[in-house]
């Protein structure tokens, strides 16, 4: 199973955002999606949801032009999960789990439905939070619940936006390792846009870094994770230096 | 399948029921109210009434007299039924604009969907329905025109949604300009009435159950209905858009397309209110506040018990309105707000914050 993005470009009417854009990413890998702010990885990843109509180009999902199916097709092979959670909401966990898998179906609750559900929830660790009315948990708890209304619909791509920006620590690592360890056991091609370079390169399997619309580097994490790049990106020296477990260890040095 | 299977699947079931039971629970004692208030509301006016009497009535008309079948048949229930019809519309219709528009204080009442109903009705008032020779035909007159206008403020707020780059803040602040321009318009009118036609165009502002008759319960019963059956298919849809647009979008929701039909529908249910009973706010507020408090926002609870405390709170404006002054029927309008207003304060400050610590 792979993804593959066919000479891939999207804009608004403005202009082009994300420029001619070729490359595959096969299943089982978790990609970190690399570049500066405002460059098109927000709209790279709604490109490729079919949030967004292709000025030119195609998504292809095992030999399947995106454009060809049907919305709710699509939204149950490609889940892309936006930057922000919603806030001041008052639906359980429980509720907005069960609702994401039954979108598109009948409002009728099944046993198997609610197996589904607790499923998920004991999966992502977060079954004590189900009675909880989304307004009452923190941002962390909340992109938790986003990943598990993305995942209950068994996706073949799974698509994130930011999921860390605005978590500590602890949550930002959690997230990450759930996300990496899904990937292998659901085989999904997963891509996750992200700033923080370390975090990046703890968990990623791939690197896919964008820059004004257009592909930098796509490839194995070691591979392309350079100082070159960096500098490329961001405009930051930086030195790699070999971390603990086969892991890298990024450190910018201030410009100037 | 296995012991362990069997036995996951029963606990699921109960998490589940004990996680929809309270909602249940609810909405079954609001219903209970409901039906209690609605055979208490039979009643009250001129004419005693007990309630036994009443429900004998009801259950057998055949068997019961003359009087009190004239009475209950042909004059209370007819009101009361309009009270408890109407005041479901307006608490879905509200439901309905707060979600799709994202902001608490939507409400056909807030998005001037009531002001240019009765300025609809005003001018028929003024100008056409006296012209009119039968006056039969002039009653409905005034409720199709007031129909069409509030028809027109809900199709000006949908051309506004669909300009580009319109958000919600967008249609609410087109609801609030449209509200200012029909009271405005509305204003001017009474200005220039006559004496006896302001009479009339004030009191048909005001509200009044009084004008309730057995069509006008079967037309709202009908749109009611209807609406009931087209909402139960997209519930989980409704819910999809809290998450946000984006998100619903993501989950291959039409968030537009959902948006403008249900924008329509919620017009639709807010203009046959207002056209038949007149201008009444609040219940289109605090009936969906109130749901949202004790049921939470998944859409195949909130909307139904959005409508049933629109119609227990009606019902109760009703009753004060033939009570207050015996013999006297103030306008449903007066009473909506004056026990509407305390109410919602009580809710916010008390309950409320009962509820969310």
């Amino acid at each position: 199973m792979s993804l593959t993005l066919e000479h891939l470009s999207l804009g608004y009417r403005q202009g082009l955002i994300v420029d001619d854009l070729s490359l595959t990413a096969e299943a089982g890998r978790l990609s970190v999606l690399l570049g500066p702010n405002g460059t098109g990885k927000s709209t790279l990843l709604k490109g490729i949801a079919g949030l967004l109509d292709p000025q030119q180009g195609r998504v292809v999902l095992d030999g399947q032009d995106l454009a060809t199916m049907s919305r709710a097709h699509r939204a149950g092979q490609v889940v892309y999960l936006p930057q922000t959670t919603p806030v001041g909401v008052r639906i359980t966990v429980f509720e907005a789990i069960l609702m994401a898998l039954k979108v598109h179906g009948k409002v009728r609750v099944t046993d198997a439905d609610l197996a589904l559900v607790r499923e998920v929830l004991n999966e992502l660790e977060i079954a004590h939070l189900s009675p909880r009315y989304l307004e009452q948990l923190s941002g962390g708890q909340r992109q938790m619940v986003a990943i598990a209304q993305a995942l209950i619909r068994r996706p073949k791509v799974l698509l994130l936006d930011e999921p860390t920006s605005a978590l500590d620590l602890y949550h930002s690592l959690h997230i990450m390792a759930v996300l990496r360890r899904l990937t292998q056991s659901q085989n999904m091609v997963t891509l996750v846009a992200i700033h923080d370079l370390n975090l990046a390169a703890r968990c990623a399997d791939d690197v896919l870094a964008v820059k004004g619309g257009k592909l930098q580097a796509f490839g194995p994490l070691h591979q392309c994770l350079q100082a070159e790049l960096i500098q490329t990106l961001y405009g930051v020296e930086a030195e790699i230096l070999p971390g603990p477990d086969d892991s890298l260890l990024i450190y910018p040095r201030l410009a100037g | 399948m296995s012991t362990d299977a069997i036995m996951a699947r029963q606990e699921d079931r109960h998490h589940y029921r004990q996680h929809q039971g309270r909602r249940l629970q609810w909405v079954a004692i609001g219903a209970m109210l409901l039906l209690g208030l609605f055979l208490l509301d039979m009643t009250l006016g001129p004419g005693k009434l007990g309630l036994a009497q009443v429900a004998a009535t009801l259950m057998d008309p055949d068997g019961a007299d003359v009087k009190s079948r004239f009475i209950i048949w042909d004059i209370r229930l007819p009101v009361a039924l309009m009270a408890v019809l109407v005041g479901a519309a307006l608490g879905g219709a509200g439901a309905l604009m707060q979600t799709i528009l994202n902001n608490p204080l939507a409400e056909p009442f807030t998005l001037g969907i009531s002001h240019a109903a009765a300025f609809g009705a005003a001018l028929a008032i003024a100008f056409g329905a006296p012209l009119l020779p039968w006056e039969w035909a002039q009653g409905y007159m005034i409720t199709l025109n007031a129909f069409l206008f509030a028809c027109l403020s809900a199709g000006v707020i949908f051309l506004v949604s669909r300009m580009r780059g319109s958000t919600q803040e967008t249609m609410i602040l087109t609801g609030i300009a449209i509200l200012f321009v029909f009271s405005a318009l509305n204003a001017m009118l009474q200005f220039a009435a006559s004496a006896e036609t302001l009479q009339q165009i004030v009191f048909w502002a005001m509200g009044s159950l009084g004008r309730a008759t057995w069509p006008k319960v079967g037309v709202t019963a009908v749109l009611l209905l209807l609406a009931c059956v087209l909402l139960s298919r997209s519930a989980w849809r409704l819910t999809a858009l809290r998450m946000g647009d984006e998100a619903a979008e993501a989950m291959g929701v039409n968030v537009n397309r959902i948006r403008l039909l249900v924008l329509l529908l919620s017009s639709l249910l807010a203009a046959v209110a207002v056209a038949f009973v007149g201008i009444i706010g609040f219940v289109g507020l605090v009936g969906p506040h109130m749901a949202r408090m004790l049921l939470g926002e998944d859409q195949r609870f909130f909307l139904p018990g959005s409508m049933l405390f629109g119609a227990i709170l009606l019902t109760i404006a009703e009753m004060l309105s033939k009570s207050i002054i015996p013999g006297i029927l103030l306008p449903i309008g007066i009473t909506t707000s004056l026990i509407g207003v305390p109410f919602f304060v009580f809710l916010l400050v008390v309950v409320r914050r009962r509820s969310w610590s």
